[in-house]
This record gives structure tokens, sequence and C-alpha cells, in this order.
């Protein structure tokens, strides 16, 4: 039985077109992207599952059956700008989103504590949200989608605003929430994260849905048609015609997309002619590449 | 249910414990009482320096009537300490020469005396004085002097009368009015200049807090939608419950406040006297007064903090609110204006209409309870009336705060507001 699906889902605010004809199934257990560029409509779509909007046509079916409010006590929410009460001290706040979520005061009280600890975190509970920093701030609303055990969690660019200790450690815990049971969707346009983390992707564009599926499947339907090299000297052999269709240099090394068809081998020899090749690779092209490459096909 | 009381109790425990409410619950009473009461106060009361008058007159004993009635004012009580305090000196002065008119006047200009009273014969016959001094606004002398001299020209017409002493205090004894209320046909306690300063005092006291609630439920859904919590609120509560527990929390904060006040009231304030420009005055603040203080509260609260809320949900800041704060605030703002009127005349037709428009009613109803008790039938017309608009306008504005608390950026404008209230 899927978490979510959506089917041929449209939401539009005046003339603006949020979200167009967009289907997608959530499989339950399992870890989504949902991604795109910022305006795609991720938000606008996270919204619809649970019930903040209403699709203008379309359904929304959630845990099998179609949206009901009181579903809303098994799905955990962590939105992408921070949501807490500015003035409002931490503990007595993650008290009231657990009882706002079915908990009793004491039970959401201890939840807190121990999900503090966990997150090394606790000396916060008895400090107002305004003095936080950003990233605690992040770590708190973390806690807070989660304090009622949900079988749904749906995160809007969790990793925002942490460092990679910290980011760490909350990659930690949603996989292992995870491999309890939890479904989890993941909105961001950070790819590196949804590459390690994601077993199925959406990728939108403008409200539409431009990728899906299995992120093992699509990567593959590529196949090994990009090189990742490291080299010295000059890259004039990479302007060649007929051979590189694009290049994306990260200092460290350059990846390369090649003309479809053009042969890989032609390009090392090139390249050897003229500079000192250290490392030359054929590799299935990254997860970045690909949203770059179809974001760009469907804005042109 | 569950939500809206979680919400409510949020707002309250929030707003209760921080220490502007205690400020606010201490100050608000201090402030009212300052701003009606005491500037009346100190009008009569002055500093104790002794002010120096002449009476120029040839008739002596017209002067010294004068003087008489000026430095030892009739029946004297305790209350009438503030005349006492004004501590002024009167000489009278038989010369009217010309010289002597320049030689006063001098003498004003150089602060020697702090004015004269020009009374010559001719002056005495057309009974029209002139009183000279360095500054002539201060219109409470010229009304002791003015009553003065009336007294002392009708003594001096009784004595060519023939009336002797005894007769001359009889027949010029101070005449005292005691003004009282009558509720339904028995005689009360209370009323004149109290009870006007009592109802202005509420009436005051009652636009205030309306106005700092309502305006307090604004201000704390803007701060929400500026921290942009709403996106997680809503994912686990209703917009309406969020609105209704807001609205809720605030209602109760400003009950607890009057609630302390009527303590306070009925255990110090009932008897309170205020002496005020030799005249006593009684706070009538009964527990009944307060009751219905505390219900024309709730309701006038719900309605403009229904319209607040709205309007604190289609800005993004309290800087956009502003203007559009005064148009929702206009019926408040003109019920004041009309304030004293209806305490006047409480039932007259103007009264009693514009004690029925239901955005007029918290304040004008209450003045009329306050002041003269109308017909039942009134008061639950108006009740009825405001409930009925109150149930409209929470479900015109929750419509709008629904849409609103999730738009950010450009402030919609009027068309699209009403579009917003259309949607299902």
């Amino acid at each position: 039985m899927p978490t979510v699906e959506l089917e041929q889902v449209c939401k539009s605010y005046d003339k603006f077109v949020a979200v167009k004809d967009l289907s997608l199934t959530i499989e339950a257990g399992g870890i989504f992207g949902l991604l795109g560029p910022n305006g795609a409509g991720k938000t606008s779509t996270i919204r619809m599952m649970i019930g903040i909007t209403v699709p203008d046509s379309g359904q929304v079916r959630m845990f099998g059956g179609p949206f009901r409010r009181d579903h809303l006590k098994r799905v955990g929410y962590l939105p992408e700008t921070s949501g807490l009460y500015k003035k409002m001290k931490i503990g007595e706040q993650l008290v009231l989103f657990g009882q706002l979520r079915g908990l009793t005061a004491s039970d959401a009280a201890a939840r807190a504590r121990r999900w503090c600890e966990r997150m090394e975190i606790v000396e916060a509970l008895e400090k107002k949200a305004e003095e936080l920093s950003k990233g605690m701030q992040q770590k708190i609303q973390f806690i807070a989608a989660l304090l009622h055990d949900p079988e749904f969690l749906i995160m809007d660019e969790p990793f925002s605003g942490l460092d990679p200790v910290n980011a760490t450690l909350l990659k930690d815990v949603l996989l292992e929430l995870n491999k309890k049971g939890c479904t989890i969707l993941f909105s961001t346009h950070r790819m590196d994260q949804v590459e390690k983390l994601c077993e199925t992707i959406c990728l939108i564009n403008r409200g539409e849905a431009v990728l899906q599926g299995r992120l093992k499947d699509i990567k593959a339907s590529y196949g090994k048609s990009n090189v990742q090299m490291e080299y010295e000297g000059p890259d004039s052999f990479l302007r060649e015609d007929g051979l590189v269709q694009s290049f994306n240099n990260y200092g460290n090394y350059v990846e390369i997309r090649m003309v479809p068809g053009a042969d890989s081998q032609k390009l090392l020899r090139l390249a050897a002619e003229r500079t000192r090749v250290n490392k030359f690779e054929l590799v299935e092209p990254s997860l970045e590449e690909i949203f770059i490459e179809t974001v760009g096909k469907t804005d042109a | 249910m569950h939500n809206i009381f979680l919400f409510a109790r949020r707002e309250y425990l929030e707003t209760v414990r921080k220490k502007s409410f205690l400020v606010m619950t201490i100050l608000l009473p201090a402030l009212m009482f300052g701003f009606t009461v005491l500037p009346s106060m100190l009008m009569s009361r002055k500093n104790g320096e002794a002010q120096k008058l002449v009476v120029a007159t040839p008739n002596a004993q017209f002067g010294d009537d004068i003087r008489a009635r000026i430095v030892a004012p009739p029946e004297a009580g305790p209350s009438e300490e503030g005349q006492k305090a004004r501590n002024i000196v009167v000489d009278v002065d038989t010369n009217v020469s010309l010289a002597e008119e320049k030689r006063l006047s001098q003498e004003v200009s150089s602060r020697q005396i702090d004015g004269y009273l020009w009374a010559p014969a001719e002056a005495l016959a057309a009974r029209k004085f002139d009183y000279r001094a360095s500054s002539s606004s201060d219109f409470d002398l010229q009304s002791t002097l003015q009553s003065a001299a009336q007294f002392a020209l009708l003594k001096e017409a009784l004595r060519s009368h023939g009336a002797s002493g005894d007769e001359l205090e009889s027949a010029l004894k101070t005449v005292d009015i005691n003004a009282q209320k009558v509720q339904n046909g028995k005689v009360v306690a209370g009323g004149g200049a109290g009870l006007f300063f009592t109802t202005l005092l509420l009436m005051v006291l009652l636009y205030t807090t309306i106005i700092i609630y309502g305006m307090s439920v604004m201000r704390s859904v803007i701060e929400e939608k500026n921290s942009r919590i709403f996106e997680v609120l809503l994912s686990a509560a209703t917009p309406r419950e969020l609105m209704a527990g807001k609205i809720l929390g605030t209602a109760l904060v400003g009950l607890t406040q009057i609630a302390i006040w009527t303590f306070a009231a009925a255990t110090i304030g009932a008897g309170t006297m205020i002496s005020m420009g030799g005249q006593k005055f009684q706070l009538s603040l009964s527990v009944f007064n307060m009751i219905f203080f505390g219900a024309f509260f709730l309701l006038g609260f719900l309605l403009y903090s229904a319209l607040s809320a709205a309007l604190g949900s289609s800005v993004n800041s309290e800087q956009e609110a502003q203007q559009l704060q005064m148009i929702v605030l206009m019926p408040l703002i003109l019920s004041v204006i009309f304030m004293t009127p209806v305490i006047q005349h409480p039932h007259s037709t103007l009264s009693v209409v514009l004690s029925l428009i239901p955005f007029c009613a918290p304040l004008l109803m209450y003045i009329r309870i306050v002041v003269e008790t109308p017909p039942m039938w009134q008061i639950g017309l108006s009740i009825v009336l405001l409930i009925g608009t109150i149930y409209v306008m929470l479900s015109i504005c929750s419509r709008i705060y629904r849409i609103g608390i999730l738009m950010y950026g450009k402030r919609p404008t009027l068309p699209e507001i009403v579009k917003w209230m259309k949607y299902a």
C-alpha cells in the first residue's frame, strides 16, 4: 500500500500555475526524493499532500484512502522555513506540537527530552527560539516533526543551515527511522544528498514532472556516457568540435558529457597529446548533471 | 475543540506571563484616572503662591464684599481645600482716577500685583467690569471674580432695601443641588458629576482595552506570519482552529485583567471620594457595572479582533497594517466622539439608534447602561445584533485569514481579498 498517491493533481494561484497534472506514488517504507529548482512547485505539492491547500483538480490519497485530517497525526512535517514561536520556550513548544499530534503533555515532554539528548541539544529546552542559532532551530524543528513517531516524514530541505557533523547526525536518525519502517519524503534541490539517500525520485520543473522513477534505473538509462578526468595543462581539447557536448569544471576534476555517439577514446588521445592526464574514467552521469540537463531542456 | 483549547492556552499563558501585562493592569486605570480626573483637579488647584489682586472701586462696601467672598468663601468644607489653596490676597482701592489706573497697570507689568478689577462708578451702574492682568487666561479666577461681583451687587441691592445682617446671610446662602439617579423607580445613590466622571472613566477604559487587545491579536498574527510558523501549525490544525484559539486566548487575557480591576474596585474603589474643584465626587463603580463592562468588552473585542486577525493576515508588516487599522477602528473612534451627547441625553433618539448599531454598541450601549439603564429590550436587541454581526464577521474574516496567512510578498488589493472570501 503506497503512503501517498497523487493523481493528475493541479493547483494554480490566480493565473500562476504552481502544479500541473502531477502524478506520483510514494511507496511505503521508501525514501523518496522530490526534486526541482527553486519555485518548481515542491512546496505547493507538499501542501496539498497534507491538506494545507486543496488541489483544484486531481486526487490526493494517503495511507491507501482519500485524504482525511486525522491522517495528519501519522505524518511529520519539517518545513523549509523556520517555524517556531520566537518568544516561547523550546520545551513548551515541543510539548505543544506533540499535543497537537495527539500526545499527552507528559508523554510529549518525555519524548522531547529524549530526542534532545539524542540530538545533543538538551540545553535548548529552557531557551526561547530567538536565542538559538539557525542550525539549532533546525534541529529543534526536526525533533518537532518526529516527536509523535510518524509513519510518514516530510523533510523540506532538512540539511539547510547544518554543519557536516550535525547533518550526519540528522541523516543517521533518518536512516534509522527508515529502517524501522518510516516512509521519508525529501524535498530539495541539493542533488548530492538525494543521490546518497533516495531510492526513488521525481524531478519537477514549472509544476510538471519531467523525470521520475527509481534512481538506479534513471542513471542506468543514461549509461556510462560521461567522462571524469583529472589533467594538468590547457583545456583547449575540451572545445574540440564533435566530441564534447558540455563540461562542468569542479576544480579538482572535470566532468565531461560527450556528444551522443562520439568516441571517448578519441578524446583521451587528444587530451594526452596536449596535457598530462592523471585520471580518465567513464562514469554514469551524476544526478546533478541529469538535473541540469533535464531542467535546461524543459526550460528551453 | 482540543486544538482550539491548546492554542488559546498558549496565547493566554504567553501574554499573562509577560511583564507588560502586569504593567498594563496597574498602569491603565492609573492613566485613565490621570486623563479624565486629574487635569480638572490640577486646574483648580494651581500652585500655592499667593495671588495679589486689587479691586479698584469708589464704592468701598462693594470692594469689601468682593474681598470677603473671595478670601473666605461661605461654607468652606474640607473638600474645598482647593480654593483655599489658591491663597488670594485682595486689596480694595477707592481711587479710580486716570493716574491710579495707569499706576495699577504698571504694577501689573512689574508683577507687584497679579491683576486688578477696574470698577469705577459708571461700570458699577452698567454692571460691566474689566479685569486686567498680565495673563487673561485664568478662567477659574475670572469666574470666581464674576460670582463675587454678582454676589456683592446683590448684597448691596438687598441692603438698600433695608435687609439686616442675618436676613442677608440667609437670603444669600449658597444653594446645593445633589444629583441622584433613579433606577427601577427607586432613588439610588451616585449621580451628577460623580456619575459623569465614572462613566467617562469606564468608557475610556473600555475603548482602550478593546483597541489594545484587538491590536494585540493583529500584531501576533503578523508576528507569526513573519516567523512562518503557520506552515508547521497548519500541518496539524485548521486555520479556523488557529484563529479561534488566538482570539479566545486573548479575550481571556482581557477578561482576567477586567476581573482584577473589578476585584480592586469592589474592595477599594467603591467608596473612593474624589475631591475636585470644591465638589465632592463619589466614583460609582458597582460590581454590576463591571459585569456589564466585561460582557461588552467581550462582545466588542470579538468583533474588532476578528477584523484585526483578518487585517493582520493580509499584510506583511505592522507598517503596512497601520493605515488599514484606522479604517477598522473608525466606528470606535466615532463612538468616542458621540460619547458626551450620549452621556447627557442617554434616551434621545440619536443615543438609542447609535447604541443599537453593532459597531458602536459595545461603547455606547454600555454608557447608556451606566448612566440610566435603558429598557431591557434595547439592551437585548443590541446584544443580539452584536452577536449576529460577530458571527458574520468571524466567518468572513476567517476566510480571509485562511488564505492570508500563507500569502507573502505584496499586499493584496481589495478585489483580491474579496476573491479570497469566495474560495471554498
